[in-house]
């Protein structure tokens, strides 16, 4: 008998793969041994000075999950006043506290992309970025975004690192 | 004046003096009752009784009570609104139990209140386990035909096995109670308490029980919980955060733990909050250890380093800029000519100004020094004349064995211990106010009340380390008894003083700008 989160993960596989998503290049487990490990891949939105690149997303699911939240990280180097430059984490609250059950993974990803254009520097894990948003200075955090985005996300492998 | 008039003026005189010693006895019969009242003791309990300047009215409440008040409220608002009482109770904690405000709102625009409260009243909809055929859960992708499924108010059906885990999740994790909502996104209808007993464990509902309970408590801003480690008391105290400089509202749980209902830190009489978490942030960073590099040691004159002075020789020179100066007056070394070890220039502005302020920094370090060293001794005393409770009880055993006084007689013992204690805590927080006081006529009172307690505390501190002789047991209890009193009476005076001048702003702190506008 599937336990309920394999039952509930594999329903969400086969939504992805009926109806894939534009913005998100890529969404499934990383090998079939292990269905509690997915990897996703966000496109950059348009008209935003992310666009164009493609980051890598690690999807760590618990036993628990949908009652407890998935742990995703960027595994591609973003710039960005919510993620941290060095280990790819994401402040934002429906990882956190306000999960709800009825979130599916690729909505997460989805409140992760939203997150991208949306930035909250009041709560920054990049301060870098965050100091340049709050003293008000867009063009210069838009060309740094630019720049990082050249320099990691776009032309890039969107081979799936398994390192961490 | 005729005799007859004499005659008449007589009468008129006797019969006044007649009517005065009427009087006088009409004066005597009241007298006589006024003695009487004094020996049935009435002006004495009512003067006993009456609340001290210093007291605060307070009520102490046990889990039941707080239960019995929540459901009280509970039940006067669905009666007032005319809704069911778990609504009432999910509007009451929306709105953390401000009855008032939530009435007005809700005859304002009840739609909008309920729609922020998360409460849909629908008395069609009551949620009850049921199985329906053909479903899909969206938690957990089931369909068996068999599985009970459970939706709110709002409509969204899920399986009671995910509700169970997600309810058990938020209550038992996350120490959720007052909003738990509804597990669909977006929706942000509350998980009613007679859901939560309907699909949870008992074990999880009573969790569920005592965190409401603490919600309650917590929100209610005259209430508080003893903050005593395992104690389940809270207490009701009506002294508003605005009056908190002007009074120190100490309360007594049942389990006889004594604290600040303001700040909930153990009774601090008769200092005002503001003034002790001032204290306590001095006595506790150190804040103090810019004022001893103020004390001992100078800054060069030039580049402005700060210099220990390690050797006997006045001719500094800075190890930064090279800068040479005369460590006693601090001017430059080159106007001293040949007077090397002894400086007598005391005129000389820039000498004048840079002793100034060292002479300040050291007066301010001293200042506190006298002040924190007899906080800290009366703290230390404190703790030691708790131990002093071992040996109370010693003492006690020993002197029914040594003489014919009965446990209730050696009491007086214990009694004067408890009362040391509380005036050595009182005395403590006094060198606090007085650190923060401006000096005038009111502290030389103050310093009075103060003197007057401290000796009276070392009396009877002194009394109580007195080995026990048999044949003066008698004179012990006697003297004891007596200064227990004494002590007892100083610690009022004291506190009775200090809270009357708070009350009536005749004190002035320094350092509390906030306190004099």
């Amino acid at each position: 008998m599937v336990d309920p989160v394999s039952r509930r993960l594999i329903k969400e596989l086969k939504d992805y793969q009926k109806e894939p998503n534009p913005d998100l290049a890529e969404l499934s487990p990383v090998s079939d041994d292990n269905i509690l490990i997915w990897k996703a891949v966000l496109r950059g939105e348009v008209d935003t000075p992310y666009e164009g690149g493609n980051w890598i997303l690690r999807i760590e699911i618990p036993k628990t999950y949908p009652i407890h939240p998935p742990k995703i990280k960027f595994l591609t180097k973003i710039c960005h006043p919510n993620i941290s430059f060095k280990t790819g984490e994401i402040c934002l609250d429906i990882l956190k506290t306000a999960w709800s059950p009825a979130w599916t993974l690729q909505s997460a990803c989805m409140a992760i992309r939203l997150l991208l254009s949306n930035p909250e520097p009041t709560s920054p894990l990049n301060c870098d970025a965050a100091n340049l948003l709050r003293c008000g200075d867009f063009m210069g955090y838009e060309s740094l975004v630019r720049m990082y985005t050249q320099l990691f996300a776009i032309n890039q492998s969107s081979e799936y690192e398994g390192t961490s | 004046m005729s005799e007859s008039e004499e005659d008449m003026y007589d009468s008129y005189k006797s019969t006044d003096e007649e009517q005065e010693l009427d009087l006088d006895e009409d004066e005597d019969e009241i007298f006589v009752e006024e003695d009487d009242t004094e020996l049935n003791f009435t002006d004495v309990v009512a003067e006993r009784n009456r609340k001290k300047n210093y007291e605060v009215e307070f009520n102490v409440h046990s889990v039941e009570g707080i239960v019995k008040s929540q459901d009280d409220e509970i039940i006067h608002v669905s009666n007032i609104l005319g809704i069911q009482k778990q609504h009432a109770a999910t509007l009451l904690r929306h709105f953390r139990w401000n009855k008032e405000r939530l009435i007005e709102r809700y005859m304002d625009d009840s739609g909008s209140v309920l729609k922020t409260a998360g409460v849909i009243t629908d008395d069609s909809r009551v949620p009850k386990f049921m199985k329906v055929y053909g479903f899909v859960c969206d938690i957990c992708c089931d369909d068996d035909n068999d599985l009970n499924t459970l939706a709110l108010s709002c409509g969204h059906r899920f399986c009671r096995n995910c509700y169970e885990h997600y309810l058990t999740q938020k209550i038992k994790e996350e120490g959720e109670s007052r909003r738990i909502m509804c597990m669909a996104s977006n929706c942000n209808v509350i998980v009613d308490e007679k859901t939560i007993e309907l699909a949870v464990s008992p074990e999880i509902h009573s969790r569920y029980r005592t965190l409401l309970n603490r919600t309650y408590v917590d929100d209610n801003e005259y209430l508080r919980w003893c903050p005593a480690p395992s104690c389940e008391y809270a207490v009701e105290c009506h002294v508003p955060n605005t009056s908190l400089t002007r009074i120190v509202p100490t309360v007594e749980c049942f389990c006889c733990h004594r604290f600040c209902f303001g700040c909930g830190l153990p009774d601090h009489q008769p200092s005002i909050c503001m003034l002790v978490r001032k204290w306590v942030k001095k006595c506790e960073d150190d804040s103090e250890t810019a004022n001893w590099i103020s004390a001992h040691t100078k800054e060069c004159g030039k580049c402005h380093s700060t210099i220990e002075k390690n050797g006997g020789c006045n001719h500094m020179t800075c190890r930064k800029c090279k800068y040479e100066f005369c460590w006693v007056c601090m001017g430059p070394w080159s106007e001293h000519g040949t007077s090397w070890y002894n400086c007598n220039r005391y005129d000389e502005k820039s000498s004048q100004d840079a002793r100034d302020q060292q002479a300040k920094s050291r007066a301010s370090l001293e200042r506190y020094l006298h002040y924190y060293n007899r906080f800290a001794n009366h703290e230390q005393s404190a703790k030691l004349d708790r131990e002093l409770y071992n040996k109370t009880e010693k003492k006690m055993e020993e002197m029914q064995q040594t003489s014919d006084l009965s446990w209730i007689e050696v009491q007086f013992l214990k009694k004067a211990v408890d009362i040391l204690v509380q005036c050595r805590m009182t005395l403590k927080w006094t060198y606090a106010f007085a650190f923060y006081l401006v000096r005038n006529n009111q502290t030389e009172i103050f310093e009075d009340n103060q003197r007057d307690l401290e000796m009276a505390v070392e009396q009877l501190s002194e009394l109580l380390e007195k080995p026990i002789e048999a044949e003066k047991i008698t004179e012990l209890k006697q003297e004891v008894l007596n200064k227990t009193v004494y002590v007892g009476s100083r610690r009022e005076v004291l506190l009775e003083d200090t809270a009357k001048g708070l009350s009536e702003g005749r004190w002035e702190f320094q350092g509390f700008e906030e306190l004099h506008e």
